[in-house]
């Protein structure tokens, strides 16, 4: 078969349009604001010190990157990592609620403790 | 057009249909993953606590984890990402709620032995108080019949009653409180050991008794206030047959009253040893 192409179209011209298109990457879909909001809404809400810390390094580099990739226009892995961050920061808000609950049993299993001995001291 | 025209041209084309992919590769999940998710979020479906308490969540990691099956590549990925986050959500929501179920278990605990702590600081306290009242006697409780008071009277003798000077001084602190109570009624209870007969022993503790109300109303109490029973050698407190347990039985417990005046008889029958 033989390939050819009309005269205006020259092979250069095309791998022009092809290199740009491929720098471009993405670029065609638009910048993910809504999910980016939403990431730095919700490392923002996070409480430090309670909020369980490997999860919430983790969600913070997820972000760093995600603001690199939007800043190379690729958008798509940007609009993940976004989304990641958020759930992983929902997740870690709920095991930081987990861990106060936790603490509020011991809390309430030391007193119950104390209470005991006080008891058994009065009782003697 | 020339081969290597051609060459370029196919490579442009290549780059172009390639676009983002070529940047973002897209493996996907494998089956193996989406399978072991769908096994998770069974169990949690099954566990009666995280279904109730993580019932949103759940239904969201089952919604991404049918999207994570139906999608390709990133997007089958970040489903089953959801689907697990949504999946470890709903076991929290589960933990949760036992900890709150155990958190409320052990907040009525803790009132409860509150409760008992001030109730047993409260009697120690008034303890503390009758001890003071009625220093000098022997044993001052608190009981179901009434307070308890205990003299011991190892001197007794068939004629008459040796008060020592610091049974005077019981006494006379028993004559100032009941001065200060007129409602509270006096019962006198004497006892002896085992030594003599029965009928000896009751008469004895029968001028005990007399004795002691004597000395009270002497002092100034109402006789109608006084009552005296006589046990001679029955409900005895300790071994007769040692001297010491014999010393300890030889004595008289006076019973005071609450404020209705009543003072209700020995439970337990007499039991000799």
């Amino acid at each position: 078969m033989d390939f050819a192409l009309p005269a205006p179209i020259r092979p250069v011209p095309i791998l022009l349009l092809a290199v740009l298109l491929t720098a471009g990457g993405c670029a065609t879909l638009p910048p993910p604001d809504h999910s980016r909001d939403q990431a730095v809404t919700a490392m923002q809400a996070v409480r430090e010190g309670k909020t369980p810390a490997g999860l919430l390094k983790g969600a913070r580099a997820k972000l760093n990157t995600a603001r690199q990739l939007e800043r190379q226009h690729r958008y798509a892995l940007a609009r993940r990592l976004y989304e990641q961050v958020v759930w992983d920061i929902d997740l870690a808000r709920s095991q930081s609620r987990t861990r106060t609950l936790i603490q509020e049993r011991e809390a309430l299993e030391a007193d119950i403790a104390k209470l005991k001995r006080a008891l058994e001291e009065a009782g003697k | 057009m020339t081969p290597a025209g051609r060459a370029f041209l196919s490579a442009g084309l290549a780059l172009v249909v390639g676009g983002c992919a070529l940047l973002q590769p897209a493996a996907g999940p494998s089956a193996d993953a989406i399978q072991a998710v769908a096994q998770q979020l069974a169990a949690a479906r099954a566990d009666r606590t995280v279904a109730e308490a993580g019932s949103e969540s759940l239904a969201n990691a089952e919604q991404a984890l049918e999207e994570a099956r139906r999608a390709r590549g990133d997007a089958a990925e970040q489903a089953l990402y959801h689907a697990r986050r949504a999946l470890e959500m709903a076991q929290e929501a589960g933990k949760q709620a036992d900890l709150r179920i155990a958190l409320e278990r052990l907040a009525r605990r803790k009132q409860d032995l509150q409760q008992q702590l001030a109730k047993r600081q409260e009697q120690a306290r008034a303890q503390a108080r009758l001890q003071a009242a009625f220093r000098g006697f022997d044993a001052v409780e608190q009981t179901s019949r009434g307070l308890h008071l205990r003299l011991p009277l190892p001197n007794f003798s068939p004629r008459g009653l040796r008060l020592s000077g610091r049974d005077r001084e019981a006494l006379d602190r028993l004559v100032g409180w009941l001065h200060k109570h007129p409602h509270r009624n006096v019962m006198i209870e004497t006892f002896t050991d085992n030594t003599g007969t029965t009928a000896f022993n009751l008469r004895v503790t029968s001028a005990q008794a007399r004795e002691l109300q004597k000395y009270l109303v002497s002092h100034g109490v109402n006789a109608a206030r006084v009552v005296t029973r006589a046990y001679g050698e029955a409900y005895p407190l300790e071994d007769n047959a040692t001297p010491v347990g014999r010393v300890h039985n030889r004595r008289a417990e006076i019973v005071i009253s609450n404020e209705s005046g009543v003072i209700p008889p020995r439970a337990t029958p007499p039991t000799g040893h």
